[in-house]
């Protein structure tokens, strides 16, 4: 009973300051599959598969994970997981980079793909040969019922462990800076493995709870360790000093 | 009114057309994303790495082509249509821009030249001593360096890079050292792009070559006209297609010809072969950016001509000579 008590306990403290519900991330055990993480209820729903055509699909979760199927076109794949669980509804996206015939639509659409429901829209998604990165500032609006979900709280965790809090302003966007977490960093992005942020928000309509994540990977910033602007700068000078000896070599004949 | 109507003020308008277009286009015209951009084979120096961008030139597919695709089929690890598609794409898509408008895309719409042209003015209105024209003996020297920057920068490096006989990181060795790239970023407020990497010995090495030639080329281009276009890789590209281009600089001189030399003081690119007596013939040289100051400062009547097709656009007349000399002066010596 003592036990019971303190998990409700626990239950209601995270509840209360806005916990992360389940989100999609890759399964980092084999490529191509992804997975349903922090799941605290027996799933009985399909992943949408939203294409880079925008063609609608369905995928099957079988023990919270699912797999894409093969030789699909460039670039970005959208997975988004909807269940009601009693009185709460439960959102999770993910935006799946892949290489391979480009398709004629632009990513645009997809980034912004929105049918209602409590979604995150991240604007935009980075560029398709680009990446998230720490430090950077990134904008994302938040929609309930087609409308923007003004001055909600929203909450980053990343799997570094950060957590930062956040508010959508008027608008319902929220500007949020991927914090500068890693640790152990190694020169060179293929050195590093990225990590994923999860953003989440929770709101209440009509005696019904709406919880939604959006996550994403995101990597080290090579401004922040292996790139130096100041140095940079300093060779640009360089470089135009010589220019400069090279006009009074000149000038002088 | 009209004594400003040049072909030379019409190109600027042009140019600064094409630099907002291309620099900051994704903010108007197209979207954020690659696949939005217009061309994806720009052929003049715009570039990827410029976050509002409204293309990006045929340089960058075609060195990651080179390292991930033809690399691939040459290994034999995939077959030749899926392997080769993207580079035939963007071939074509850059011979049919070619065709249009030919090497026009330097002199009209490079952001890169507009800069070099802009900072050229500054460097006059300094009153700093200009090199008129490149001794041709400095030219021989300097000519053949945009053949080796395309061969190897844009083809050999990015293809050995994918072959594993070089290191990953020259797999976009142009890229890495071109001036664009930091030009077009700094204009849009992005000073990632000037850095050195220490991340390994060839990124540092490209970034340092990167940031002084950047450098190298303001300074440069105070005194000499376009300095980087003589080195540009972008040139050797469209000289593989240009006898197709409809848009093309000719010659009538034969007899007619005062063999002045007007048109190759005129040219920024020093083409001095322009000055030979050629008779109705294709003189769009390797190095010609058509930007038609030849034409312009030509003093006698047909000689030279701007065709775009069968159509005459533009042709030396020693009336229009006169004006654009007087022109200069009141902008150059007042």
């Amino acid at each position: 009973m003592k036990h019971i008590l303190t998990i409700l306990i626990f239950i209601s403290y995270l509840y209360a300051e806005g916990f992360t519900p389940l989100y999609i991330a890759p399964d980092k055990s084999s490529r191509g599959a992804f997975q349903l993480n922090d799941v605290t209820f027996p799933v009985d729903s399909d992943i949408t598969w939203i294409n880079p055509d925008l063609e609608k699909n369905r995928i099957s979760i079988k023990q919270n994970r699912f797999i894409l199927p093969k030789k699909q076109k460039a670039f970005y794949h959208l997975f988004r997981f909807d269940q009601v669980v009693q009185n709460s509804s439960y959102t999770a996206k993910y935006f799946h980079k892949q290489f391979g015939r480009p398709s004629q639509n632009s990513p645009e659409k997809v980034a912004s793909f929105y049918e209602g429901g409590f979604e995150f829209i991240p604007l935009p998604l980075p560029m398709e040969h680009g990446r998230y990165f720490s430090s950077e500032l990134h904008k994302f609006k938040l929609l309930f019922n087609h409308k923007p979900l003004t001055n909600a709280k929203v909450k980053l965790v990343t799997r570094n462990g950060t957590t930062l809090s956040y508010q959508t302003d008027n608008n319902g966007l929220v500007y949020v800076t991927l914090p500068n977490d890693f640790t152990d960093v190694k020169p060179g992005l293929r050195s590093n493995k990225p990590s994923y942020f999860i953003l989440s928000a929770s709101t209440m309509y009509k005696s019904q709870n709406y919880h939604t994540t959006l996550c994403q990977a995101y990597h080290v910033n090579p401004i922040d360790h292996w790139r130096s602007i100041p140095y940079g700068i300093a060779v640009l000078i360089l470089g135009g000093l010589f220019g400069i000896l090279i006009y009074r070599r000149f000038k002088n004949g | 009114m009209d004594k400003f109507l040049t072909l030379s003020a019409l190109r600027k308008v042009v140019q600064l057309f094409f630099f907002v277009l291309l620099v900051y286009g994704s903010l108007f015209f197209s979207t954020f994303y690659s696949n939005d951009k217009f061309t994806k084979a720009w052929p003049s120096l715009t570039c990827a790495y410029d976050k509002h961008s409204g293309d990006y030139c045929a340089l960058v597919p075609l060195q990651h082509q080179m390292d991930h695709r033809v690399s691939s089929v040459i290994e034999g690890t995939t077959s030749l249509v899926p392997g080769l598609i993207g580079t035939i794409i963007t071939l074509g898509t850059f011979f049919i821009l070619i065709v249009i408008l030919n090497k026009a895309f330097c002199g009209w719409t490079c952001p890169l030249g507009f800069f070099q042209e802009i900072v050229a003015i500054v460097g006059r209105k300094l009153k700093l001593k200009q090199i008129k024209s490149l001794s041709k003996d400095t030219l021989s020297k300097v000519r053949p360096i945009k053949w080796f920057m395309f061969l190897f920068l844009v083809i050999l490096f990015p293809l050995l890079s994918g072959l594993d006989f070089m290191s990953h990181d020259m797999g976009d060795p142009f890229c890495k050292v071109c001036p664009s790239r930091i030009l077009t970023t700094l204009a849009v407020g992005d000073a990632s792009q000037l850095y050195i990497d220490n991340s390994s010995t060839t990124y540092m090495v490209l970034s340092i070559i990167a940031d002084l030639l950047f450098g190298l080329m303001i300074a440069l281009a105070l005194f000499v006209r376009q300095p980087f276009c003589r080195i540009c890789p972008m040139l050797p590209l469209q000289t593989v297609f240009k006898k197709a281009g409809l848009f093309r600089l000719v010659k009538n001189g034969g007899g007619k010809c005062d063999s002045c030399n007007n048109c190759a003081k005129a040219c920024p690119m020093d083409i001095y072969e322009i000055a030979n007596k050629e008779t109705d013939k294709n003189i769009t040289y390797a190095d010609c950016t058509l930007c038609g100051r030849c034409v312009e400062f030509c003093p006698d009547n047909d000689i030279l001509k701007l065709k775009y097709g069968p159509f005459t656009v533009f042709k030396s007349s020693n009336q229009y000579f006169k004006k654009r000399n007087k022109l200069e002066k009141f902008i150059f010596k007042k």
